[in-house]
């Protein structure tokens, strides 16, 4: 990405408070024209509100929202389109109701989710009444009516939830061809596997952003990741002292590679199938590090981790 | 990238858009295809046959037309009730209008559309009572400009009642499945306690003239003053029967009132995302 790439949104200082939960304690974000930036975090961790912020949905306490050049979200809401997990579709009205329905109120509704739903494998599906649609298939429709409005910036709230892989790579191959054709595409989630298509990746944690840049920086910032099979390390070895399974194997962080001599030396490798040692990260890796770990985590702009590796 | 914001959609095609989802919604609820045609003629027939007592010498032909406009009304006001709290505190539940606000969506296109779907429907079960009535032998007065005038002019006035009461219950009761219940029992609340809308003000123990300023029961009696004739109705009277331009002139109050009413709850609860 050129340093000539133009900002689509800027946020700053944006607090939300609902009664006595303060949701979001002060984010700072950016997003740049034909990205695809991926805002994860945990489960309560604030994205679907962050994002509600961001398009005029919710109205934040404090702060300073602007997109396309000092506009509004309420003054900008032609230019973009945003999928809300769950708070779109009318259970009452059919697929092909609720799809004609928010393509007739939006000026730029387009028949493009002829393709989308095909794509998703919801056609057979869309003369029945979404009452008796699965939470899967609640998701495609709302893709759908989301990504057959023609704007030049989308909003996917947990786009993936409950769908299943062949979908899930469906719906990536869709989100690239978007960004491919210039579209600038914000996905929040919480799963991982959505991190392969992300050309940024911005951290929420505890209403903040704690950590921001391209996949490549941010993996490099991630400390050794311990692997160990056939045992259970002491917690109290690695990073946070935060463990965490995966499959039949135990993964954590190590302060540095020379931790892993003291690490074996905890766990008795006597036995037949005990396996010690430093793997490469990968994006559960990532995930799990700047989502739970990270104890120095700082808001953006405050020391908080900003990796960048020269093309941002 | 050069960014240029479109035209919105004309608020016409909006409103029109809004209309054809809810009348889309409605056409699959058993409960309120019931109450806009089963509801209003039953209780017609009960009024008939064990409400009222019709001296043998009386021409029961006014009695049955001003039952049928009555209950017409009644009918209307109910399904409307019933259409606007159980939709709208849907969306309000579903947190739809999360997603609405962030579209380029009018708020007043939005609520002209939910009233527009309730009001065809009402229309709807109105004109069904009243051509039950007829066919019961009912004797309608004939129908000039004036009296078509009073007619549409009541019978937007109980469906804008009907829009700004249940919209009010909708942001104070949020079990959105309860609504329909509770709607109607405001309603029959409404019909009783206005001594059937005012049309057996003798029913009313004190203060019976307040049947010539409530809402619903003016517009009632206007309607059949109007229709029936005036010199037909000794069974609604005293009070005298409101015929008068200033009780016109009171119901347009009560229309411009309600309406702002109503856009302000959904601007507000809607639109304004404030919390109930």
């Amino acid at each position: 990405m050129s340093e000539s790439v133009r900002t689509v949104l800027e946020a700053h200082g944006v607090r939300k408070r609902f009664d006595e939960n303060q949701v979001l304690t002060g984010v700072d974000l950016t997003i740049l024209e034909g990205e695809i930036l991926m805002l994860m975090g945990s489960n309560g961790a604030g994205k679907s509100v962050l994002t509600s912020c961001l398009t005029g949905s919710v109205r934040p306490d404090t702060g300073r929202i602007e997109l396309f050049d000092g506009l509004s979200p309420r003054d900008a809401r032609p230019l973009f389109s945003i999928m809300m997990q769950g708070r779109m579709a009318d259970p009452d009205l059919t697929g092909h109701e609720n799809l004609q329905f928010y393509g007739s109120l939006h000026p730029n509704g387009t028949n493009s989710w002829q393709t989308l739903v095909e794509r998703l494998e919801l056609e057979s599906e869309l003369d029945r009444p979404v009452a008796e649609y699965s939470g899967g298939m609640e998701r495609k429709l709302e893709i759908a009516i989301t990504l057959s409005v023609d704007v030049p910036l989308y909003f996917l709230d947990e786009p993936t939830a409950e769908l299943d892989l062949a979908m899930i790579q469906e719906l990536h191959d869709i989100v690239l061809e978007q960004r491919d054709a210039g579209k600038t595409i914000v996905v929040t989630s919480h799963a991982p596997l959505d991190a392969q298509i992300a050309e940024r990746i911005a951290f929420l944690r505890d209403g903040e952003i704690v950590a921001d840049g391209r996949p490549e920086a941010l993996f490099e910032s991630v400390p050794p990741v311990l692997r160990v099979r056939g045992a259970v390390p002491p917690a109290t070895s690695v990073v946070g002292e935060r463990l965490f399974q995966r499959g039949d194997e135990v993964r954590g962080f190590l302060p540095d590679e020379d931790a892993l001599g003291r690490v074996r030396d905890q766990v008795d490798e006597r036995g037949n199938d005990v396996l010690v040692e430093i793997d490469r990260p990968s994006y559960t890796d990532l995930f799990n590090y700047y989502t739970y770990v990270q104890e120095n985590a700082r808001p953006v702009g405050k020391n908080a981790v900003q990796c960048t590796d020269g093309g941002q | 990238m050069e960014y240029t914001l479109p035209n919105r959609v004309p608020w016409t095609r909006q409103t029109t858009t809004f209309t054809r989802r809810h009348l889309q919604q409605l056409s699959r609820s058993k409960m309120i295809v019931f109450l806009a045609v089963v509801w209003p003629v039953l209780w017609y027939f009960l009024t008939m046959e064990f409400f009222i007592d019709v001296p043998a010498d009386a021409d029961v032909g006014p009695i049955k037309a001003a039952n049928g406009m009555n209950y017409g009304l009644f009918g209307a006001f109910t399904v409307t009730v019933a259409v606007f709290a159980g939709e709208f505190a849907r969306d309000l539940d579903g947190e739809r209008y999360r997603k609405f606000r962030t579209m380029p969506v009018s708020p007043s296109a939005d609520l002209v559309g939910r009233f527009l779907a309730g009001f065809l429907l009402g229309v709807g079960s109105y004109l069904m009572t009243i051509g039950v009535a007829y066919a019961h032998g009912g004797s309608f007065g004939g129908l000039g400009v004036q009296t078509v005038a009073v007619i549409a002019l009541t019978l937007a006035l109980f469906c804008l009642i009907a829009m700004a009461l249940a919209m009010g219950l909708a942001i104070v009761i949020t079990k959105p499945e309860h609504m329909t219940t509770i709607a109607v029992v405001a309603v029959l609340m409404a019909f009783f306690v206005t001594g059937y809308n005012g049309t057996a003000p003798s029913l009313i123990a004190q203060n019976a003239e307040m049947v010539n300023y409530l809402p619903n029961s003016l517009a009632t009696r206007m309607q059949i003053a109007v229709w029936a004739g005036a010199e037909n109705v000794e069974f609604m009277t005293p009070p005298e029967a409101p015929v008068s331009a200033s009780y016109a002139g009171i119901l347009a109050g009560y229309a411009a009132v309600l309406s702002a009413t109503s856009f302000a709850i959904i601007k507000q609860f809607g639109y304004g995302g404030v919390r109930r």
